[in-house]
């Protein structure tokens, strides 16, 4: 299924008990998707936006105040914030993205065998408590460090690091789905395990599978930020909101605005997802999946 | 009498969204109740019963619900002015209330014993264990102080309904509300708790608003009805009045539905050849895996053996727990029997499984219980109906044809094909399950507590549906239902089931005529609003 | 139900030997040679060498493993490259700042969380629960070394109230020592907190809205009684479950925070051991950290089956 059928699926909330939202709750996700549009669009269109070369050191200009030049002042080489902080978006965006796909992918693809193949259920989901057990934090900057820092290995660690809650998710959300009267009908009307899987099992526990990996995508952002914090993520060359925020602490006194303006990118950038997710979470179905998540 | 105990005057309630008004759900309910009189509130769900109860008890969820007009007075006080600590005063002491489900209506953390001695504590009384267990003798718990200590999921459906009564009847109110107080419970308690009630009741002088939806509970302990519907008070009067000249077609309706037993006539088709043979079978449930009673596995079958011939309609009977359904499941090999043989048309199906079993999966096919469950949300009814036939190598656009041209057979229209589920009403989606098991053309048909998701109009049509399914294509019925008036219409055998094994087995007409065994006898007695033939003394607690 | 707490305490063993089977494979399944890994950027073949006969690097590598799980059972958690001292010691010379700051954070958050959860719970769509539904979303979106910026600004820089940064001897005056811990405790209370409110609140809101709180209403008992009793006593074993995703939280805040604000800690370890490519010291902590948090796991299973009469019963 194309990801905009997906999509579309979830706008029909007619399936679900009908309920109408408190109006703020509306405005909040219509706006955390404007905000949400408006970075994403920044960072695609960086070379075309940013005013400056964001690695183009300048020592002259050296922690500049704000001015027509640049628009937020510049950093402690002399490189304009704000081109820094428009592909600064590069990095989070991607990271935030990749890791949503490939660990909803992956955890999907053990959800699903877990909870509909009996056999293989206890396997998977003891590694993947093992998992849950290391906490990911501590799993992505090992990896990172021990395999070379690169878009690529941070991706992975991030990745990897969110993949067992989605496992678990997928795998209840199968198990209740397995116990639903119309799997049982399915089942003897002889449609076979795996149509079962594809025509009635999947559709109903995408949804839910949508809104945790938007959750994903905020906590895969705030992991590369802290990797990039601690200088432990992706060469320092290439700006991110998290070295922005590492280089910038070292000034924090004189000029605070080069930790408050790439602070306040990641902030706003994860609480718009949060509440795109929130919102979403609470049109499929109010109750149970805030359960089901909390869970998680 | 100078004024009665309570008085409802014009009661008016809507539903609201945050500071909106929305629907009304009481409309001008107007009502009085005597001293020690029991009145009865009947109608089908949605009728706004549990409501007014909840109004008058002060419980009405403020979130969902606005009181917009009318007075309750209870001896004449103001309760809709009350301030809550007033409120509170009454609830207990002045006015008590018995819960619909047993099973959540009691704290699951909580013992028995600490939620009754609760009450007291709220209300300043001393001695509260001794009272409560006194009390839970009283309604029949003996060996209280078990019970005293017992934790709500350790006790039968009926076992908990009785500690309900003691937690609130325990501070001898004058009023007590009790909201279908044995829907959930099977016919036999059901007549216990009905007796304990009043037992009670009459004791203490305790007036009673019994809500229910059956009109034979109504003729078995009603002084006066009330026949509510849409939120309105239809008819009041006295019971007997009221059951033998009803004034209105809901009222008529819900009598015919609740006191009636009609047995069906004789099926001239008996030669029918056998086409499901069970024998022996037997499937119990490892302890720890189900809910246990009295160390007896619920739900588990030790030993059946049944046929089942085309063109008839075989009825398994039972309370629930009573292995009805694993029956169910173990012929559609949803669950794998321990023991005991399958035939379908000859075959021996418990040693196929997998693409072996296939061929025989579409010879019998099941209607389930719940129509809101059964079928998928994201699904049309369309894709729904030929998702059989497809299976079997059906091209789509026949399938779809064939599933036309079930919906027309099961009364739909042709042009609701590509709805979805949410679009049909509980009866309308039991007639698209039906249409699907047809589909693949089996020779026998389950079905599993097909009405009993379904308001007592709705069940009726069904029914009709099903016999008139029959008639056309003879398939063969195997009904599973938990209603001996369901059952008296539907079937031509029956096999009543007790804790896994079948009791008492034959012809209908012989079994609601000359039951033969104390169990059936027991059974149909407890049927609300029949006189008693045979007085069953027996009580068991639970 | 002694069944039942044996066979959750036999989970412990197989998911405990999946994280010390991650654990390892991390360096052994890495791209690149583990020996060179070790070594450091500059290594001579006969380095190389040598490191691969010190770490048994030449064996196969299941072989490896059993020697490294043989030794992590007798409490061998291996050597720190750079100072040469046993890793056990070390991470139990940096254990009390951390477990400090992580009992301080916790004692404060509930302190905090616990009634205001309940306050929004009760008082639905009042203004206390929109300003905490309000804070809990931002609290959650916050990267810890955000918050952590933030106080420094305000509280060390502009107003000057508290120190930037240190962890001095208890001995040296109690009273300092808890000045420095204050933005330290702080930082990790905004998600912390955010976590636990939202976390009581649901729990609670579940709790209300089932039955068996219309009876307790309707035995007229007072509203306090019916949430305490009925409400949070209930609501207590859900709330318990999240411990884990706490634990979780605060390990990932220590790491930030103790970098931030110079405490000697497990994190600052950590942080300061992958910088200097310390390897045995980072796996050290990952086998401890993921060890803790199973038995936490299974400590909030115990609790349940010892508080849940349904569970037990089974």
């Amino acid at each position: 299924m194309s990801p905009r059928n997906a999509l579309h699926m979830l706008s029909i909330r007619s399936w679900y008990r009908p309920m109408s939202l408190p109006r703020g709750m509306t405005a909040a996700s219509v706006s955390a998707a404007a905000v949400l549009a408006a970075i994403a669009a920044l960072a695609f269109f960086a070379p075309f936006i940013a005013p400056h070369d964001p690695t183009f050191v300048a020592p002259t200009v050296r922690l500049q105040s704000a001015d027509q030049t640049y628009l937020l002042g510049t950093d402690s080489f002399g490189r304009d914030l704000l081109s820094r902080l428009i592909y600064g978006g590069q990095v989070s965006l991607l990271i935030g993205l990749g890791t949503a796909v490939l660990a909803t992918a992956a955890g999907m693809l053990l959800g699903l065998t877990a909870g509909y193949f009996r056999a293989a259920d206890s396997l998977i989901m003891r590694a993947m408590d093992a998992m849950m057990a290391i906490p990911s934090i501590l799993l992505a900057i090992a990896i990172v460090s021990l395999w070379g820092a690169s878009l690529q290995s941070v991706l992975f660690a991030v990745a990897i690091s969110e993949t067992p809650r989605v496992a678990r998710l997928a795998r209840s959300l199968t198990l209740t789905a397995r116990s639903e009267l119309y799997v049982e009908a399915a089942q003897t009307l002889g449609t076979s395990p795996f149509q079962i899987l594809w025509r009635h099992v999947i559709p109903n526990a995408l949804g839910p599978l949508i809104v945790l990996g938007t959750y994903i995508c905020a906590s895969a952002i705030i992991l590369e930020s802290i990797l990039s914090f601690l200088g432990t993520g992706i060469d320092p060359q290439i700006p991110t909101w998290g070295n922005i925020i590492a280089e910038g602490r070292m000034y924090i006194e004189i000029k605070p605005s080069l930790v408050l303006w790439p602070s306040l990118f990641l902030t706003v950038t994860v609480w718009a997802l949060h509440i795109l997710g929130d919102t979403t979470r609470d049109r499929l179905d109010p109750k149970a999946l805030t359960r089901k998540m909390a869970d998680q | 009498m100078s004024q009665p105990l309570l008085q409802l005057h014009g009661l008016s309630a809507s539903q609201r969204d945050g500071r909106k008004l929305g629907r009304p759900v009481l409309k001008d309910v107007s009502l009085h109740l005597d001293k020690g009189e029991t009145l009865c509130v009947v109608g089908r769900s949605g009728a706004g019963k549990s409501l007014t109860a909840l109004a008058v008890m002060g419980l009405m969820p403020p979130r969902d619900m606005a009181i917009t007009g009318g007075a309750i007075r209870l001896q004449g006080e103001d309760l809709l002015n009350a301030n809550p600590k007033r409120l509170r005063q009454l609830r207990g002491p002045r006015m008590a209330m018995v819960f619909q489900e047993p099973m959540t209506a009691l704290n699951p953390l909580m013992t028995i014993g600490r939620q009754i001695e609760e009450t007291l504590a709220g209300h300043g009384v001393t001695a509260r264990r001794e009272r409560a267990i006194e009390m839970l003798k009283r309604v029949g718990l003996s060996g209280a102080a078990r019970f005293h200590a017992a934790f709500p999921h350790e006790l039968s459906g009926g076992q908990r309904q009785r500690a309900m009564i003691a937690m609130a009847l325990i501070l001898k109110p004058l009023l007590l509300i009790a909201d279908e107080p044995t829907t959930a419970l099977d016919v036999l308690t059901q007549k216990q708790i009905l007796g304990l009630l009043r037992e009670l009741t009459a004791e203490a002088g305790t007036a009673i608003v019994y809500i229910t939806h059956d009109m034979g509970v109504v003729a078995d302990i009603a002084d006066r009805v009330a026949v509510m519907h849409h939120g309105r008070i239809l008819e009041t009067g006295a019971a007997a009045d009221v059951l033998a000249h009803p004034q209105c077609a809901v009222t008529r309706a819900l009598i015919a539905a609740g006191t009636d037993i009609s047995v069906k006539p004789q099926n001239k088709n008996l030669s029918g050849e056998p086409v499901l043979t069970v024998e022996g079978l037997v499937k119990t449930y490892e302890a720890g895996k189900s809910l246990r009673r009295n160390g007896e596995t619920i739900g588990a079958v030790r030993g059946i053996s049944l046929s089942l011939r085309s063109g008839r309609t075989l009825g398994i009977i039972g309370e629930t727990g009573s292995g009805k359904t694993t029956i169910a499941r173990s012929i559609m090999r949803l669950t794998d029997p321990d023991s005991g043989t399958i035939h379908v048309g000859g075959t021996e199906l418990t040693a196929l499984s997998g693409l072996r079993l296939k061929p025989y999966r579409k010879k019998v096919q099941i209607v389930f219980q719940d129509p809101y469950r059964s079928l998928n949300p994201r699904r049309t009814i369309g894709q729904s109906i030929s998702e059989g036939p497809c299976n079997y190598g059906l091209c789509r656009k026949t399938a779809r044809e064939r599933a036309q041209r079930l919906l027309t057979l099961v009364g739909l229209t042709e042009d609701v094909i590509d709805l979805y589920p949410h679009q049909f009403s509980g009866g309308e989606r039991q007639r698209i399950a039906l249409a699907r098991a047809l589909a693949l053309e089996p020779l026998a048909l389950i079905a599993d507590e097909p009405v009993s998701a379904l308001d007592m109009a709705t069940q009726a049509t069904v029914l009709q549906l099903l016999r008139d399914i029959q008639e056309k294509t003879g398939v063969a019925i195997m009904l599973i239902t938990h209603d001996l008036r369901v059952a008296a219409q539907m079937c031509d055998d029956i096999a009543l089931l007790r804790a896994g094994r079948i009791v008492e087995s034959g012809s209908a007409a012989q079994l609601f005529s000359a039951p033969q065994t104390a169990y059936a006898r027991a059974l149909l007695n407890a049927l609300p609003g029949r006189p008693a033939k045979h007085d069953n003394k027996r009580r068991a607690s639970g | 139900m002694t069944g039942f707490v044996m066979r959750r305490i036999m989970m412990v063993f197989p998911v405990m030997g999946f994280v010390a089977l991650f654990v390892f494979l991390l360096l052994h399944l890495g791209p690149g040679d583990p020996a060179a890994i070790i070594a450091g950027d500059h290594a001579t073949p006969e380095k190389l060498a040598e490191i691969r006969a010190a770490h048994n690097l030449d064996q196969p590598i299941p072989w490896q493993f059993m020697t490294w799980i043989a030794h992590v059972l007798h409490g061998d958690l291996g050597t720190s490259l750079l100072s040469g001292l046993p890793v056990t010691t070390l991470i139990a010379s940096r254990l009390e700042p951390t477990l400090v700051l992580a009992f301080l954070t916790l004692a404060f958050s509930t302190a905090v969380a616990l009634p205001l959860g309940a306050l929004a719970a009760c008082k639905r769509d009042g203004i206390i629960d929109k300003l905490a539904t309000g804070y809990c979303v931002l609290g959650t979106s916050v990267p810890f070394f955000v918050v952590a910026y933030f106080l420094v600004l305000v509280f060390a820089i502009e107003l000057r109230l508290l120190p930037v940064q240190g962890y001095p001897d208890a001995a040296d005056g109690f009273g300092n020592l808890l000045l420095h811990l204050v933005l330290p405790v702080a930082t990790l209370s905004v998600p912390v907190i955010a976590l636990v409110t939202r976390t009581v609140k649901t729990a609670l809101l579940d709790v209300l809205s089932e039955d068996h709180v219309r009876t307790a209403r309707a035995k007229g008992i007072s509203e306090a009684s019916v949430i305490v009793f009925h409400g949070l006593r209930n609501a207590a074993l859900p709330i318990v479950t999240v411990l884990g995703n706490i634990f979780a939280l605060l390990i990932g805040g220590v790491v930030v925070t103790e970098s931030i604000f110079n405490l000697p800690g497990i994190g600052r370890l950590t942080v300061d051991a992958v910088l200097a490519r310390d390897y045995p010291i980072v796996q050290g902590i990952i086998l401890l950290a993921g060890a803790a948090h199973v038995l936490l796991n299974l400590a909030v299973d115990l609790l349940y089956l010892k508080f849940d009469p349904r569970v037990r019963y089974q």
